[in-house]
């Protein structure tokens, strides 16, 4: 009975907390700084919106749809997105298969927009300089405290 | 020279040997005239007054837009359910949305809400939530637990929405109007209502000439003789003066002058017949009328077609109106006219309210001193305290309540950053607190600040950045900023008169503060109005001054010059008590009004002025002269003026356009017959028992 209750309370710990940043912003910025060959980049403005999604998440879909549903905002702001799993929807297989796609960020808007499923994605296992990709952007995404996703960065800040 | 009544019978002669000349050299040119303009007509009274104001002439230099708006009040009453009245406003916003021009629709279902998304998903998107796909019962629970954010759009009780349209356009506002009005067409065409006004205006007119005359030839003759003039200064204002759009009520203006004129000649010849024969008639016609028509056309000319040279487009057009009409109407009556009148003859003449000469010249010969004194103090005090209030507080006579309670600002911007934002935030503030009557206000700051959770605080560079891009994301911006410039939407307590208070609020803090700009067509009208009013005031006063000056100059009397103030003032003062009394909102057709007014009160001054001198120097007796006036000059005003207070009210009984300057100009001419009747032919002998009139 104490195991469900301490369980519960955590489940509602986990649920209501908001978004956490673990470094300050110049560090986040400094850690985003390294971390940016590794993101799939839309957009070519002055300003930087670094997200981490899960391509499989539905609020990240939402996300893209509406950054892609505003193509003026492309010319204002680059967007960097930065592939992370959400462990509860198993999505290690369909980030290798985008990041080692040809176009990565025409599949990306593929299968968030369109709700495509490429054959194969789920279980696809990535070589292994894609998997070190991966978990960079995973360690570096721990060190900052992303918990949520989409997880937006706006200046070395999230919301 | 007044005296001499026989010094246009060479023109009458050549006028009657070259009739057919002057008729079809006259058909001829209308024709011409006719074919070669092509003026638009324009309707809407807040139109007249922005366009040119010095507000849209400031939005205009910063390619600034006001929006055109429209409240909607939906009233939920008991024969639907909740649920079914929601639908229905769904229903509503779609088919509005469909009008092109259609810029925003504001709503408790359009409202954005921020709110932080805590669910299972473990999302760090903000939310904006928008009720117009929620089910009824999260509308219900979320505008009433959230009411502060929702007062705009609903009562306490959910009993009315209100729904608040902002288009870019007036045609736009007018479609959307038959949406929810099924008998209401928009007003498409002007021209097309224009033609049929002036049909109403025909065909009456033709009924009461009919009715006063007992004949239809009078009729017929108005008709030719005021088109006439309507076509030659429609074409003359185009052509000369590049006036391509004119206003529909301003066009009265020429109908008023023409019909004076036609009336004054028609008369005479018409009531001479009864002794003389139909030639003879038309040289009496002639003679008598001539000088009096042309003096009333010069007063008429100079002294309201002054406003040519006020830089207001309303009374610049006016003034020009004003200045063609009255000497094409005088042209048209003294040439086209008496060779028409001389194709007829009138067999048994009859003569209209004959007896009623001889009744006003021995009931006006025994007038009472001291009630004439006291009736004039009354007017001058009158007067000076219209004046005073018109002068030191015009906005009291303004339209004090607010039609659509949303009142919209812009700040311009070069950059969107926290000192601009904290500008928006400061005026916001700043309007809220001091104004009670404010509701609620909304801005980019004021959405900024709730996503963040830092209402009525300041955000600095960082988190005007970072919350500009979630604002940019859910497509607020389009809403929240136009054409470089940062919107304020400020809503007001239902029935409010603060709206205008605040339009002149803000235009200080303008000047004083930071640039600011009016950003809706309501409050450019309010503007316009509040600083043209001084203006208009004044070049009224001026039309006023420079009649009587013009009168002097003409007769070399002071006291008629007395005497024409005096009986254009009465009516003004009495109309300007009950305008700032009963606080009948100022319109153009006020001022369209009582430039008609005064255009007639002078003809009436100036021939009854002009009779009575003549009539006096050839009958010793006064009340033989006044009887003369009375039936020579006298009953072709109660003709005149009766018959355009008639057509007036029709016109304002039967469309919307001139509904307002109908029911004005009606009530001004009639108030204006009664001073022409009863007050000035007891001035004139007042002054005349002096001997001052005679030479």
């Amino acid at each position: 009975m104490r195991v469900v209750l301490l369980w519960s309370l955590a489940v509602l710990l986990v649920c209501a907390e908001g978004p956490s940043q673990l470094l300050p912003p110049e560090a986040v910025k400094s850690e985003l700084a390294v971390l940016r060959p590794q993101a799939i980049v839309l957009g070519s403005g002055p300003k930087e919106i670094h997200s981490f999604i899960d391509p499989k998440c539905e609020m990240s879909r939402r996300y893209m749809q509406f950054v892609m549903g505003r193509p003026s905002m492309m010319e204002r702001y680059t967007y960097y997105f930065y592939l992370y799993e959400l462990k509860r929807l198993d999505s290690e297989g369909y980030i290798g298969y985008i990041l080692e796609s040809a176009d990565p960020a025409a599949l990306l808007k593929s299968v968030m927009l369109k709700d495509f499923h490429p054959d194969g994605a789920q279980e696809f296992i990535a070589d292994e300089t894609t998997e070190q990709r991966i978990e960079v952007i995973a360690e570096a995404a721990r060190r900052i405290g992303v918990n949520k996703r989409p997880y937006i960065i706006f200046n070395g800040k999230v919301k | 020279m007044i005296y001499n009544r026989e010094r246009f019978r060479g023109y009458s002669e050549w006028i009657y040997s070259r009739r057919w000349r002057v008729i079809l050299g006259a058909l001829f040119l209308l024709i011409a005239m006719a074919l070669g303009s092509n003026p638009k007509f324009a309707g809407n009274d807040a139109s007249l007054w922005v366009s040119g104001s010095k507000e849209q002439l400031r939005n205009e230099a910063s390619d600034i837009n006001a929006f055109h708006q429209l409240k909607l009040v939906y009233r939920l009453d008991g024969s639907r359910s909740f649920a079914d009245h929601l639908e229905r406003v769904r229903e509503l916003h779609q088919d509005i949305r469909t009008v092109k021009g259609v810029v925003d629709i504001r709503s408790i279902l359009t409202l954005s809400r921020p709110y932080e998304n805590r669910g299972d998903a473990g999302s760090a998107l903000l939310e904006l939530e928008k009720l117009c796909d929620s089910d009824t019962g999260r509308v219900r629970d979320v505008v009433t637990r959230h009411y502060d954010l929702y007062r705009p759009y609903a009562d306490t009780e959910l009993k009315h929405f209100y729904v608040y349209v902002f288009t870019d356009s007036k045609e736009s506002l007018e479609t959307v109007r038959t949406f929810v009005d099924e008998t209401y067409t928009p007003n498409r065409d002007a021209t097309r209502s224009y033609l049929i006004t002036i049909g109403i205006v025909i065909g009456i007119g033709a009924l009461i000439f009919l009715m006063i005359f007992g004949h239809v030839l009078p009729a017929l003759l108005s008709i030719i003789v005021t088109v006439s003039s309507l076509v030659a200064t429609l074409f003359l204002a185009q052509r000369v003066f590049g006036i391509d759009r004119i206003y529909l009520s301003v066009t009265l203006l020429t109908l008023a002058i023409s019909q004076m004129d036609f009336i004054y000649f028609y008369y005479r010849w018409h009531v001479d017949q009864f002794k003389y024969s139909a030639k003879e008639s038309l040289h009496k016609a002639l003679n008598r009328n001539l000088e009096p028509a042309f003096l009333t056309s010069v007063v008429t000319a100079l002294g309201l077609g002054s406003l040519v040279l006020i830089d207001i487009p309303v009374l610049h057009q006016i003034g020009v109106i004003a200045l063609l009409s009255a000497f094409l109407g005088f042209f048209f009556s003294a040439t086209l006219l008496p060779a028409l009148l001389s194709l007829f003859q009138m067999r048994n003449a009859y003569v209209p309210f004959s007896g009623f000469s001889r009744f006003f010249a021995s009931r006006e010969i025994h007038y009472n001193r001291r009630l004439l004194n006291l009736f004039l103090t009354v007017v001058f005090v009158a007067g000076l305290f219209a004046a005073y209030t018109f002068i030191t507080t015009p906005p009291k006579i303004f339209d004090r309540q607010a039609h659509n309670d949303a009142l919209i600002l812009a700040v311009p911007f070069e950059e969107i950053d926290a000192p601009t934002v904290a500008r928006v935030a400061a005026l916001e503030q700043e309007v809220a607190s001091r104004f009670q009557e404010v509701v609620a206000t909304e801005s980019l700051h004021s959405i900024m600040a709730k996503m963040a959770g830092l209402e009525g605080q300041i955000l600095n560079d960082e988190q005007v950045g970072r919350y500009l891009f979630f604002v940019e994301l859910y497509g607020e911006s389009d809403r929240l900023m136009r054409d470089d410039t940062l919107l304020v939407h400020i809503w007001l307590k239902k029935g409010t008169e603060a709206k205008n208070d605040i339009v002149a609020w803000t235009r200080q803090w303008s000047d004083a503060r930071f640039p600011v700009y009016l950003a809706d067509q309501e409050s450019l009208a309010y503007a316009a109005k509040s600083d043209d009013a001084a203006i208009m005031g004044t070049s009224i006063f001026s039309a006023l001054l420079l009649i009587g000056v013009i009168m002097f100059l003409v007769t070399r009397k002071y006291q008629l010059l007395l005497i024409s103030w005096l009986i254009n003032s009465i009516p003004i003062v009495a109309f300007a008590g009950m305008v700032i009394v009963l606080q009948i909102p100022l319109s153009v057709e006020i001022l369209i009004a009582v430039t008609i007014m005064l255009g007639l009160a002078s003809d009436a001054t100036i021939h009854f002025s002009y009779k009575y001198m003549q009539s006096r120097h050839y009958h010793h007796d006064r009340v033989i002269a006044l009887e003369k006036v009375f039936f020579y000059a006298g009953l072709p005003v109660i003709i005149g003026n009766l018959l355009l207070a008639s057509i007036f009210f029709v016109l304002a009984a039967t469309t919307v356009t001139l509904q307002t300057i109908g029911y004005y100009a009606a009530a001004l001419i009639i108030v204006s017959l009664l001073v022409d009747l009863f007050v000035m032919p007891v001035l004139l002998l007042f002054v005349d028992k002096k001997n001052a009139l005679e030479e």
